[in-house]
């Protein structure tokens, strides 16, 4: 388009004139975290990608209620949220949360020991299970604030709720989630 | 690992922002393309109206098509989504309450509790219609959203009898904006725009569907009554399902202490 990445605000007001190549920009920019967020909603990547597409279709359409200085990430995340909600599927369908199979490390990251790279990943597969345990209210909470790593502020908006809710869910979630870990442990 | 320390939120945090970035989501499938193509063939099919488009259009066309483009465009938008806090109205043309659906009855939420556990448990408090006190309370928790409450009134000369179920009224209150209740009706003619408290509300005469999401998936129920919905100004989404009229819908609603 030119030569320095335009600003959101800027893709979204040449949106707002019916610049569908400015929209398509922003759609660009925001598709890994709009399809994730739906993946983390639906578990199903075929429900995901529907979920994403629909809902930038209709961001769009709603583009006229979209006000000045407001954030084009969360407001585009609650669209998102909701059209995800609203394909989900039999949990028999459910994809579950895993990790990579090999981490990616940069190229000035020192590698770990054997011995601690295999504690790390059983604390990180712990956590894993854990999260999975939780209800899930606690489950998306959890999920928009830290492994998305939207602000509090952000994860309010997408999920629709106020920011004292976040804060409180959050805390209730990261209660539950150390309780999860206990158990297992004990058990 | 079992010997240390339970973490603190901030270390907690840490660790699952640091697992975030390790998840093997699926790969993330491009979309602007597709996007866009959408947008430029609904444009050209004339099945969407032009707004925001219009900057593209002729000053000209705009001028003499302005009007038409903006009451289309309100009535599709109006058409395809309505909300109020927590619930969601869908137009559906064609939608009509299967026989197969079941209505919307409280006992599928589980045993009722009493009013202060149902407080204690949903972490809020409704206000309440003026009149004979509910006589059951349930905990709405879907897993999804903050847990809501509902309250059911058996049938009596005040509150006739619902049909298909054993309750006069029934009131569900939600927290939030977090759009789980749907409810789909069959046309935009069947949503009437009212107002309670000088707040936005929405009377629902007609035979509809409402579903839930649930973590099980979404549950469908069948509506006979009539029903008004509207958002207090703390937020709360209130949904009052009753055999009564619309005056008399809205006086009780406006009488929520």
């Amino acid at each position: 388009m030119e030569g320095r990445p335009l600003e959101d605000v800027e893709l979204v007001e040449r949106a707002q004139g019916g610049d569908v190549a400015a929209y398509g920009e922003l759609v660009e920019r925001y598709r890994e975290v709009a399809f994730r967020t739906a993946w983390l909603i639906t578990r199903s990547s075929a429900d995901a990608e529907d979920a994403a597409q629909d809902a930038f279709v209709k961001a769009f359409y709603a583009l006229g209620r979209f006000r000045s200085g407001e954030a084009f990430r969360p407001w585009i995340l609650r669209i998102v949220s909701n059209e995800a909600r609203n394909r989900r599927r039999s949990a028999g369908r459910r994809q579950h949360l895993a990790l990579r199979a090999e981490r990616e490390r940069g190229p000035g990251d020192a590698a770990p020991s054997p011995e601690a790279a295999t504690v790390a990943r059983e604390d990180r597969e712990r956590l894993l299970a854990a999260l999975e345990r939780l209800p899930e209210r606690d489950r998306l909470v959890i999920a928009h604030r830290y492994l998305l790593e939207l602000s509090e502020a952000e994860t309010a908006e997408a999920l629709g709720v106020r920011p004292g809710t976040v804060k409180s869910r959050l805390s209730r979630a990261l209660e539950r989630l150390r309780a999860s870990m206990e158990v297992r442990s004990d058990g | 690992m079992d010997e240390r320390m339970p973490m603190s939120d901030e270390d907690l945090g840490r660790a699952l922002g640091t697992l975030g970035r390790e998840l093997a989501y699926p790969g993330t499938p491009s979309m602007a393309p597709a996007v866009t193509a959408r947008l430029t063939t609904d444009r050209s099919a004339g099945h969407r109206p032009p707004f925001p488009g219009a900057a593209l259009w002729s000053r000209r066309r705009v001028v003499v098509l302005v009007a038409v483009g903006v009451f289309a465009a309100l009535a599709l938008a109006a058409a395809a989504r309505l909300a109020i806090g927590s619930i969601q109205i869908r137009v559906q043309p064609g939608v009509t309450p299967s026989a197969s659906l079941p209505p919307v009855v409280p006992e599928v939420l589980g045993d009722a509790v009493s009013p202060e556990a149902a407080v204690a448990q949903a972490g809020f408090a409704a206000a309440l219609p003026a009149g004979p006190a509910p006589d059951e309370v349930y905990v709405v928790d879907s897993g999804f959203g903050d847990p809501g409450l509902l309250f059911a009134w058996r049938p009596s000369e005040v509150y006739p009898a619902l049909p298909g179920t054993d309750h006069g009224m029934l009131l569900l209150a939600l927290q939030g904006d977090e759009e789980l209740v749907v409810k789909t009706v069959d046309r935009f003619d069947d949503v009437h725009r009212a107002s309670v408290a000088g707040r936005r509300a929405f009377w629902i005469p007609v035979p509809h569907t409402l579903s839930v999401s649930t973590e099980a998936g979404t549950q469908t129920y069948s509506v006979a009554g009539n029903v008004l919905i509207w958002q207090a100004a703390d937020g709360i989404t209130y949904r009052l399902e009753t055999t009564l009229g619309r005056a008399a819908a809205l006086a009780l609603a406006e009488g929520f202490a």
